[in-house]
């Protein structure tokens, strides 16, 4: 494997006194797509975390540029991630802020930017994904996948060379998922950029993933690259994908669902269900 | 046995969370004197909201609350003080009941109710849809970007409001004392200017600056001190405002003892 932007080493945590993730090892190869998968609740998001810094693991190590973070002071922590974007499963836009001044914040934060400087550099971000006319809006005011698309734009306006994804695709609208993987793709092709992406997308982790961890039972299960991964005839890791993309089914079913239920003549509820039942 | 064991383990999370307030106040003394670049703007901008919300906009309440105080202290001496041959007190009394003890802790409660629970209700919420999370990933110090504007607008707006409660109290008092006295303003206000020393508004001045820091940090430390739960947020927020309560009050005592025994 190539030369690792980030480590992790023997990393355990629990909540609560239930354990999460247990002893987790693995190399994140510098501009690289690496793709974290496996079923619901195997401790994916909270890999992500750990190795974002956000969550400090109970025991073992996690390494940015060989540097072990726990070793950093905070000021040096922070100063780190300016480097960092983190885009959220649930979006976390500061809700206080419009879409502009969401976009402006780690500008305003971290450079001594203008004030023109700062508003061509969010009015270029927002163009690239198509949010112009949502610039004063605030989170409240958006769907979910515009929010998702403004996390990102705000992730990417700081030029960073780490870039963490949690869910990216999910819970958003197909318009938002093209303008999504449009961006992913280009960003897989830059070599300066690493991209951990947390997905249970088997056809974003298909077509956009150059090494994938499959995480089961809270271990690191399989890692390797793509090919590696996907066609090995290992029997558990065909398990593991196919119960990964069982969920991903049962999703989109339950989904469909509820629009087949919009359309019928009873819509999504039983005839004595549902708002105005008598 | 219950008893004792059920008191130990009240007093060991009370030990705990003391010490835990203590190192976050540590940590925001220590970011505070940190240079940094850009932050300035970022902060200004809470930090003037922070103002607004907790100095101007709680002026009408304040208002009304000092003036009612001046007021009815006035009813209060003119009541008993004849008595004793006292009336010469009354601006003695106004300015040792009003400047020096009420007025500070007063507006200490009303920025409790205001902008102490506001405080901690807008982190805690901020940590559950992480906010919080998103700033830290960002490299946006919480600490620098949330609490300290915050901190620093509260301390600001107490100490102004002080001010205002007591120009309100002696305004009350004086329209409570020309109505039952006759007096002239002008003789009204010599009587408060000559019975006040410097002391006075040092301790004034003090106890808001002492309040202001108290309130804001312990509001901004229950509000991070939420996890995971929004149901954290409002046991918080009752947590937030009995312990500033206490705080300001034992702040109170303990400045009260050093001017008279210190």
């Amino acid at each position: 494997m190539d030369e690792y932007v980030l480590e992790m080493k023997d990393v355990s945590v629990s909540f609560g006194g239930e354990r999460i993730l247990d002893g987790i090892s693995m190399g994140f190869p510098r501009g690289r797509l690496i793709a974290v998968t496996g079923p619901s609740g195997c401790g994916k998001s909270t890999l992500l975390k750990i190795a974002a810094g956000l969550i400090p693991p109970d025991s073992g190590s996690v390494y940015l540029e060989g540097v072990d973070i726990a070793s950093l002071s905070r000021r040096a922590l922070f100063a780190r991630r300016k480097e960092c974007a983190f885009v959220f499963q649930d979006a976390a836009l500061l809700s206080n802020l419009d879409v502009y001044n969401n976009l402006a914040l780690p500008l305003r934060y971290h450079y001594n930017h203008s004030a023109k400087e700062i508003e061509k550099k969010v009015t270029r971000a927002l163009e690239s994904f198509g949010l112009e006319e949502e610039k004063r809006h605030l989170p409240a005011q958006l769907s979910m996948g515009e929010k998702k698309l403004v996390s990102f734009a705000r992730g990417l306006i700081i030029d960073p060379k780490l870039i963490f994804l949690d869910e990216p695709l999910s819970g958003i609208d197909a318009s938002a998922r093209e303008k999504m993987v449009d961006t992913i793709i280009p960003l897989r092709d830059d070599p300066a950029t690493t991209i951990i992406m947390v997905s249970h997308n088997i056809e974003l982790i298909k077509s956009a993933a150059d090494y994938i961890a499959l995480v089961f039972n809270k271990k690191l299960f399989a890692y390797g690259t793509r090919d590696e991964i996907l066609k090995s005839r290992d029997p558990i890791t065909q398990k593991i994908l196919s119960i990964i993309i069982d969920e991903e089914a049962q999703i989109a079913e339950e989904i469909l669902g509820v629009l087949t239920g919009l359309g019928s003549p009873e819509g999504p509820f039983g005839p004595d269900e549902g708002p105005g039942a008598m | 046995m219950g008893f004792f064991s059920g008191f130990g383990k009240w007093f060991l999370v009370q030990l705990d969370d003391f010490t835990s307030l203590c190192a976050y106040g540590t940590l925001i003394a220590r970011t505070i004197f940190q240079k940094r670049t850009g932050i300035f703007r970022t902060g200004l901008n809470v930090l003037f909201k922070q103002v607004i919300f907790t100095g101007v906009d709680a002026l009408p309440v304040i208002g009304f609350v000092s003036l009612v105080i001046g007021g009815v202290s006035i009813i209060q001496s003119l009541t008993f003080l004849p008595r004793f041959g006292g009336e010469s007190f009354i601006g003695k009394l106004l300015v040792t009941v009003i400047i020096r003890e009420l007025g500070p802790l007063l507006t200490g409660f009303i920025v409790i109710g205001r902008s102490g629970t506001a405080i901690t209700a807008e982190i805690g919420n901020m940590v559950v849809s992480h906010e919080i999370e998103a700033l830290e990933s960002m490299g946006v110090d919480p600490v620098r970007y949330i609490a300290i504007p915050r901190i620093i607008g509260v301390t600001a707006s107490l100490v102004s409001l002080n001010i205002y409660f007591n120009i309100f109290a002696i305004l009350g008092g004086f329209l409570v004392s020309k109505l039952v006295l006759v007096t002239s303003f002008t003789i009204f206000l010599q009587r408060i200017v000559q019975s006040m020393a410097v002391s006075d508004i040092v301790i004034n001045l003090a106890k808001g600056c002492i309040f202001g820091v108290l309130i804001a940090l312990i509001c901004t430390f229950k509000g991070f001190s939420v996890k995971f739960s929004s149901t954290e947020v409002p046991r918080m927020t009752t947590k937030a405002v009995v312990n500033a309560i206490t705080a300001i009050f034992l702040a109170n005592g303990v400045v009260t003892f050093i001017y008279y025994f210190g």
